[in-house]
């Protein structure tokens, strides 16, 4: 590339939607509560595609074949916990695709169930070691 | 008081064994049975098969309690077992007061309560599961329900049905997998209390499979919850 590209979104570190679902979480308003969700679910998704993908054990799609290969993983690699991952994706799809009213009854998770087990996968994720095959 | 679940597999019931000495002409329907001990199972037994609609006519707070839904209806047995009487009654009363009366027990309550609760595992789409499993994966799956039963029975789960269930992901191509709906009777929390402790068993259950069934386990079979708060009535 030889002449100078505009920029449009900087390089993003998922790890960082924290903050900004902790914020969003305490907004009273449902599309704030609904986004910190939202975002909760790809924070935990995407910080463990990308430290596995730094630590040796993937190769990412960089597409949504991710959700399949990440979800995979993190079960061999954290034993059966790793399926709150795909618990958790579970919970983020209902939350942005069903605008009407969710109840736990209807086997929806809280939004604090959310966001502290997607803060827990990547506390185990960035616990885990560099893979012992990696170059 | 202990009832020996082992024994109570082997116990044979016949009405005519209850002494119903507060009415001895009434049916066991019709009243309170002061039955012996070696008797308590076999009521169990009944209300296990759904054949009791007793009626009570104490007040006396039982010292167990187990409640339970069968054909649409809740019932509940009390156990006296001062004096050892059995009573059972359909009720909407005391449901809502079911975690204050369990207090009453004692060891024994999960014991009873193990008895009473059987988990009734619901295929969806069986053919399309065991398709995708194939027969290893079948045997990894029939060992994971017998984990989540044992546990289940073990500790005295409020866990109802299990959920077999195809999921053909909606967001990834090609993307199939068995999930177990684990469909308990408390609130989420609780539930999935639960279900981490299942984890705990199943990675137990990992470490003693093959490298093929470890990778059937890991990679097509995931575990949820559903967990209804309350209990109602029809």
């Amino acid at each position: 590339m030889t002449s100078k590209q505009k920029l449009v979104f900087p390089a993003l570190d998922p790890v960082t939607y924290i903050p900004l679902v902790d914020e969003l979480a305490s907004k009273p308003d449902s599309s704030a509560k609904r986004t910190a969700a939202d975002r909760a679910y790809y924070a935990a998704f995407l910080t463990s595609r990308d430290q596995l993908t730094t630590k040796g054990y993937i190769t990412p799609h960089y597409n949504s074949d991710d959700h399949k290969y990440v979800a995979e993983n993190l079960k061999i690699l954290l034993g059966s916990f790793g399926n709150e991952e795909n618990r958790l994706r579970t919970a983020r799809n209902q939350v942005t695709y069903d605008t009407r009213e969710l109840t736990q009854n209807q086997g929806q998770p809280s939004l604090k169930w959310m966001i502290d087990t997607a803060k827990q996968i990547i506390q185990r994720v960035s616990e885990l070691p560099i893979h012992s095959n990696k170059k | 008081m202990a009832v020996n679940t082992r024994e109570l597999s082997h116990t044979k019931f016949y009405k005519s064994q209850i002494r119903n000495t507060k009415y001895p002409k009434t049916t066991l329907q019709e009243s309170i049975a002061y039955i012996s001990h070696d008797y308590l199972a076999a009521i169990h037994n009944i209300y296990l098969r759904g054949v009791v609609s007793l009626r009570v006519g104490t007040r006396a707070e039982p010292d167990f309690v187990i409640l339970d839904k069968a054909k649409g209806s809740f019932r509940f047995v009390e156990i006296k077992k001062g004096i050892w009487s059995v009573s059972a009654r359909k009720t909407l009363s005391y449901v809502q007061k079911r975690l204050a009366l369990v207090d009453y027990g004692t060891e024994t309550l999960s014991e009873l309560t193990k008895v009473a609760r059987p988990i009734e595992v619901e295929y969806l789409n069986q053919a399309l599961v065991e398709t995708l499993l194939g027969s290893t994966g079948k045997y990894v799956l029939g060992r994971v329900l017998s984990v989540v039963n044992r546990i289940a029975r073990g500790a005295d789960w409020p866990l109802d049905k299990i959920e077999v269930c195809y999921v053909h992901d909606s967001e990834v191509q090609d993307w199939e997998y068995v999930l177990l709906l684990l469909v308990f009777t408390c609130d989420f929390d609780t539930a999935d209390r639960y279900l981490h402790e299942l984890y705990d068993q199943i990675d137990v259950l990992n470490s003693k499979l093959s490298a093929e069934e470890q990778e059937i386990l890991q990679r097509m079979i995931f575990f949820d919850i559903e967990a209804k708060a309350s209990l109602s009535s029809t």
